[in-house]
């Protein structure tokens, strides 16, 4: 298994390459929009400020022999005319970029129509749950499909049989990247149909409300539905999956760590490489496992 | 205009005079996908056995597509009116086509916003992944939320023959799989992979109500999905909304 890691500027890419990253993924700051561009806020803590630091950013990462891919995975909406999208498309086509990261379907077909050389990567927004999604993708000549954050190894399981053996897949790592709601359906961010009275963070489910009913036979239960608002609900076995999911030979690990500190981004690819590195010995589940909360209990700075 | 209402085994089935189309199914959890057995319950008890029927379906995995297939082969060969499948998952409208051309495939209103921006004017963009819904799977209608009192969308020409259904009072806001109810009725902590669901949100009211101190609207939740309220329908959209669904918690 290897780590593809989120980054946001181009000295990100030199030391996580050093510690074993073999791929990289980034943003770009579109400046038709003051929204969103890629699933993260368009701006340079989560972004590369432009196409000249995108194009350095490729020639240091082909440099050390690495992939790095372009997420735009955003559903594209501010592109009020498709000569606008297809221009943004053919600009970033041309450059080197070993893929670009869609989810939304305007954007896939669009790529088709106008025949990008490049590999197309289907989000994890896209939520592919069932190998009938796969393969409906991948007539759109999708390469490599991002599973949804909390897909399970046993769903997975269950969809590789029915697809092809070519496809290349890709997995979160479940501590980090498994909110409770399904990304990519969710409306939950800054650009939700609600009406703000304050000044919003970038998902609202950051925030704890105040949780009522209008029944009082279900006011029992207001007390663990606050706290489960306050706590989330609980954590997924990601030590068990991912240790399921090597099984499956699952190739790539995805960290979504743009916008967070390199310092950080080093503790936790340090973090993953244990993990991976003690999933090539081959131990039991229940010793993966034990091992695996040991490693972490070692790092005190990899919670995002 | 068309007026749909969704229904289940627990709708007060006497009061729907009004309505010219019945939805059945599930929008947002597969684990809530009727069984034949339920279907031919309530088609029993429909009044009128003539009214167009529309099988709502969520976004699913591999187990929810074999349950959709299933409930697709006992609707083919039986005789009763369903003609559409509304469609949330890109994976339901490939099985359509594979295997079920018999059913009208519709884009359901968790996957429009791929299709139809609603935060700008106008998005002659969209038109190429609609033409494309419509040349490669036979799409006549998409569906979407009442998202916006200000929403303008103007559809160009060449999409006139597209025709578009709006829900309301209830907006969608969000979902989950790790669903809150087989945790409001477990008494000891578990990890989500341990929880089966036991259909436990059907056993409560349901009336829990979220309130954020930054946000004007009240969110309602209802089983694995949040909504929020809204009946007013913006004035402004200029494309062929000839279906209103209601879809009453």
């Amino acid at each position: 298994m290897n780590i593809t890691i989120g980054i946001d500027k181009i000295t990100d890419i030199t030391p996580l390459s050093n510690l074993g990253v073999n791929e990289f993924f980034c943003g770009v700051i579109d400046k038709s929009t003051n929204g969103f561009s890629n699933h993260r806020p368009n701006n340079n803590q989560f972004n590369l400020s432009n196409i000249t630091d995108l194009e350095r950013a490729i020639d240091i990462t082909h440099k050390n022999k690495k992939k790095i891919f372009l997420a735009l995975n955003d559903n594209n909406s501010h592109y009020q005319h498709n000569s606008q999208l297809i221009k943004k498309i053919q600009t970033f086509d041309q450059l080197n970029l070993d893929g670009i990261i869609i989810n939304d379907l305007s954007t896939l077909v669009t790529c088709k129509q106008i025949k990008v050389k490049t590999n197309i990567h289907l989000s994890s927004l896209a939520i592919c749950l069932n190998s009938e999604t796969i393969n409906f993708y991948k007539k759109l000549n999708v390469k490599r499909i991002i599973l949804p954050h909390q897909i399970t190894p046993k769903e997975y399981k269950s969809i590789q049989k029915n697809i092809s053996t070519n496809t290349e897949v890709e997995i979160f790592f479940q501590k980090y990247n498994a909110c409770i709601y399904i990304d990519g359906l969710c409306r939950y961010h800054s650009k939700g149909p609600f009406t703000p009275t304050a000044t919003m963070p970038w998902r609202l489910c950051s925030v704890i409300p105040k949780i009522t009913t209008a029944n009082k036979s279900d006011e029992i239960y207001l007390p663990k539905i606050s706290s489960l608002f306050k706590n989330h609900l609980p954590p997924l076995d990601y030590f068990g999956n991912l240790y399921e999911f090597n099984l499956l030979k699952v190739k790539q690990i995805k960290l979504g760590t743009r916008g967070y500190p390199i310092d950080k981004k080093i503790e936790i690819t340090k973090y993953i490489s244990e993990l991976i590195e003690l999933l090539n010995h081959h131990v039991s589940k229940k010793v993966f496992c034990n091992l695996a909360k040991k490693i972490e209990s070692k790092y005190k700075n990899i919670n995002l | 205009m068309e007026k749909a209402i969704i229904i289940n085994n627990q709708t007060n089935l006497s009061k729907l005079s009004k309505f010219n189309r019945f939805y059945i199914g599930a929008e947002f959890c597969q684990n809530l996908l009727p069984s034949t057995d339920q279907i031919k319950k309530l088609f029993t008890n429909l009044k009128d056995k003539t009214i167009p029927i529309s099988l709502i379906t969520p976004i699913v995995t591999d187990i929810g597509i074999k349950k959709i297939d299933n409930l697709l082969a006992f609707l083919t060969n039986q005789k009763y009116n369903v003609d559409e499948i509304i469609i949330n998952d890109f994976g339901v409208l490939n099985l359509i086509h594979r295997k079920y051309p018999i059913f009208q495939p519709i884009i359901g209103r968790l996957l429009s916003p791929q299709l139809l921006p609603i935060e700008i004017e106008t998005s002659p963009r969209s038109i190429y992944s609609i033409r494309f819904l419509e040349k490669e799977y036979g799409i006549q209608r998409i569906e979407m939320d009442n998202y916006n009192n200000n929403m303008k969308i103007d559809v160009p020409k060449s999409l006139k023959k597209i025709h578009f259904s709006i829900y309301t009072p209830y907006l969608y806001v969000t979902t989950t799989r790790r669903c809150l109810f087989p945790h409001l009725l477990s008494s000891k902590p578990k990890k989500y992979e341990k929880f089966r669901c036991h259909q436990e949100c059907l056993n409560l009211k349901q009336d829990f109500i979220i309130k954020y101190p930054i946000v004007k609207e009240r969110f309602y939740i209802n089983k694995n999905t949040y909504f929020i309220k809204r009946k007013k329908i913006s004035k402004n959209l200029k494309m062929n909304i000839d279906r209103i669904v209601y879809d009453y918690l």
